[in-house]
């Protein structure tokens, strides 16, 4: 039984999720035992790839079948339905390229390899408080979908996770569809991945086997999106960064607005991923 | 164990907070039980200025060192008046070895208390107890957790606290004096929103540091929050040592009252004025509760 943590990257004119990536498996490689990474490129992100990131990640692995977001230059979440498919590992977390680890959360493993397929539901603001508003999440509230977060989604290779990987397909590649029969109204109307695997959840009615929003602790992750820190939404810049200070330091502990960041962190706001935070994580790895 | 407890109190120009404490004295001795002695921690020019009165209410008297250093803050007396007064409130830190006793616990002299609530805190598993949350009686707050700043950490309030001579504490209270000792950069490092010195704020700060720079579970005091009346409200009147009546100014309109009756239950008053206001008549259901 192999275990492993999966990202896609696929660069965008203006974000470079390869280095995000390469960060995040960093980040993992210094702070988890359990550190097998898989990186999912296309063709264009492969060309990129230097020998640090063979030396840093476990398993490189092309995006199958055709690039479904390869007509969308700017928000490339259309392949994420085929995780599944491009595992090399028996039991694997997905996470976003924007995610950096702080400290070890090998434990979590024990809880999660109880479950076919879990979602995150609950995320925390950077003071560790469970987030409760709903600012982005008006469609969820609104149609009561489960709360998923696919930035840290775990499944195992099992009969559960290829019915909800063949559902979110079918959503993910006929969403207009899905979408008009079964998510208009306010809200988003631009599909996401945490919307898709919520739909593929809901419609397969197994909300119960993959969510569980009793156990707010795990998984979960600090979600930095500006509007779901319990701050006044007049007083927080839409950017965080803008508005609260954040360090990496050498002991490769996060503090976000005088808070040490013990859980996951998605840091959202691309730029905050810098090449000098890159070079402390290669430093304390010896690269 | 010796169960002490501790009121802080320094005469200023504006204020009487000697006798202030002095009927909070009352109510505390009227409500609680299982202690064994009840102190007033006061400057020298405080209680060379009250001894009898001080000596008549405490067991025990702990003389503090003059400040050097004053601040000064705005009391508000309803939305009516305002007064800029000095606030003697540098000895708190202090306390901790200070303290003759085992536990201690350390109540301000507009906390009211009115049940014996407090009184579950002796013998506690817990070397520190304090609050964060609050209720504001008036209800024009809805916020039970106040923030040092809204980007920051959450405020404890030093308004009542328990604690335990212990190694804990012994960090604990080394550590504020250092806070203390450097409140600039602290107050900087931490946004506080007030240049005033706090220990709202040197408390909380000293909290989060000890923690971990983690948020925070702190012990909390018997009732989980502070009944808080702010210094926007009035009192009406005290009916007895465990009922107070008070004009609680109203949400939509500050100048206009709603009556609140508050029984059997502590209250903080931050109205010192008022509070000063009805001393005449505290005093009289203090001698009668005591002549009874």
């Amino acid at each position: 039984m192999s275990k492993g943590y999966i990202c896609i990257a696929q660069n965008t004119g203006d974000h470079d999720y390869l280095s995000m990536s390469y960060a995040m498996a960093l980040s993992l490689k210094a702070t988890q035992k359990i550190n097998n990474v898989c990186l999912c490129v296309d063709a264009d992100t492969r060309s990129l790839l230097t020998g640090k990131h063979y030396a840093v990640f476990d398993d490189i692995v092309n995006i199958p079948w055709h690039d479904d977001a390869q007509y969308h230059p700017s928000w490339k979440i259309h392949n994420k339905w085929k995780y599944a498919h491009m595992t090399p590992y028996t039991e694997t977390i997905v996470l976003d390229s924007d995610v950096i680890f702080t400290e070890n959360i090998d434990h979590w493993w024990t809880h999660l390899t109880k479950k076919d397929f879990l979602a995150c539901t609950n995320v925390k603001t950077f003071r560790g408080e469970n987030v409760t508003g709903d600012y982005y999440r008006k469609k969820f509230t609104e149609l009561n979908l489960p709360n998923v977060y696919t930035n840290f989604m775990y499944f195992k290779q099992s009969e559960l996770t290829y019915e909800i990987t063949r559902m979110t397909e079918i959503i993910m590649t006929n969403w207009d569809v899905f979408y008009e029969k079964y998510l208009r109204g306010i809200g988003q109307n631009w599909m996401s991945a945490d919307m898709a695997y919520a739909l593929a959840i809901r419609i397969l009615d197994v909300e119960d086997l993959t969510c569980d929003y009793h156990i707010k602790d795990v998984p979960t992750f600090v979600h930095m999106k500006s509007y779901i820190q319990n701050i006044n939404i007049v007083k927080i810049n839409s950017d965080w960064t803008k508005s609260l200070t954040s360090q990496l330091s050498d002991d490769l502990s996060v503090m976000i607005g005088n808070y040490r960041q013990e859980t996951p962190v998605h840091y959202v706001e691309k730029h905050w991923m810098t090449e000098d935070k890159i070079a402390i994580y290669e430093k304390a790895l010896g690269i | 164990m010796s169960k002490g407890i501790i009121i802080l109190a320094n005469n200023t120009p504006e204020f009487d907070y000697a006798s202030i404490a002095g009927i909070c004295s009352d109510f505390i001795r009227a409500n609680m039980k299982q202690f064994d002695e009840i102190a007033i921690m006061t400057d020298a020019s405080t209680y060379k200025a009250n001894k009898s009165k001080i000596n008549s209410k405490f067991d025990r008297v702990i003389v503090t060192p003059e400040s050097s250093s004053i601040n000064v803050r705005i009391f508000k007396d309803t939305t009516s008046r305002s007064v800029k007064a000095e606030w003697k409130n540098l000895s708190r830190t202090t306390v901790y070895e200070l303290s003759p006793y085992d536990e201690t616990l350390v109540i301000d002299c507009d906390y009211f208390v009115m049940s014996n609530t407090l009184d579950q805190v002796w013998g506690s598993k817990s070397d520190f107890m304090i609050n964060s949350s609050f209720v504001d009686l008036a209800g024009r707050m809805d916020e039970r957790v106040m923030y040092v700043d809204e980007f920051t950490i959450p405020m404890y309030w030093a308004t009542v606290f328990y604690f335990k001579k212990s190694d804990y504490c012994d960090t604990l209270f080394t550590l504020i004096s250092h806070i203390k000792n450097n409140y600039q950069y602290y107050c900087f490092l931490y946004n506080c929103q007030s240049g005033m010195f706090r220990n709202d704020y040197v408390f909380s700060i000293a909290l989060h540091i000890l923690n971990g720079n983690v948020a925070n579970n702190v012990p909390k005091l018997p009732i989980a929050f502070l009944n808080n009346s702010f210094d926007l409200d009035d009192i009406y009147k005290f009916n007895s040592l465990n009922e107070v009546i008070m004009m609680f100014a109203k949400k939509s309109n500050t100048t206009e009252y709603l009556l609140g009756k508050i029984s059997n239950m502590d209250i903080h008053i931050m109205n010192k004025k008022a509070i000063m206001r009805h001393m005449k008549d505290l005093k009289k259901l203090t001698t009668k509760k005591v002549t009874a």
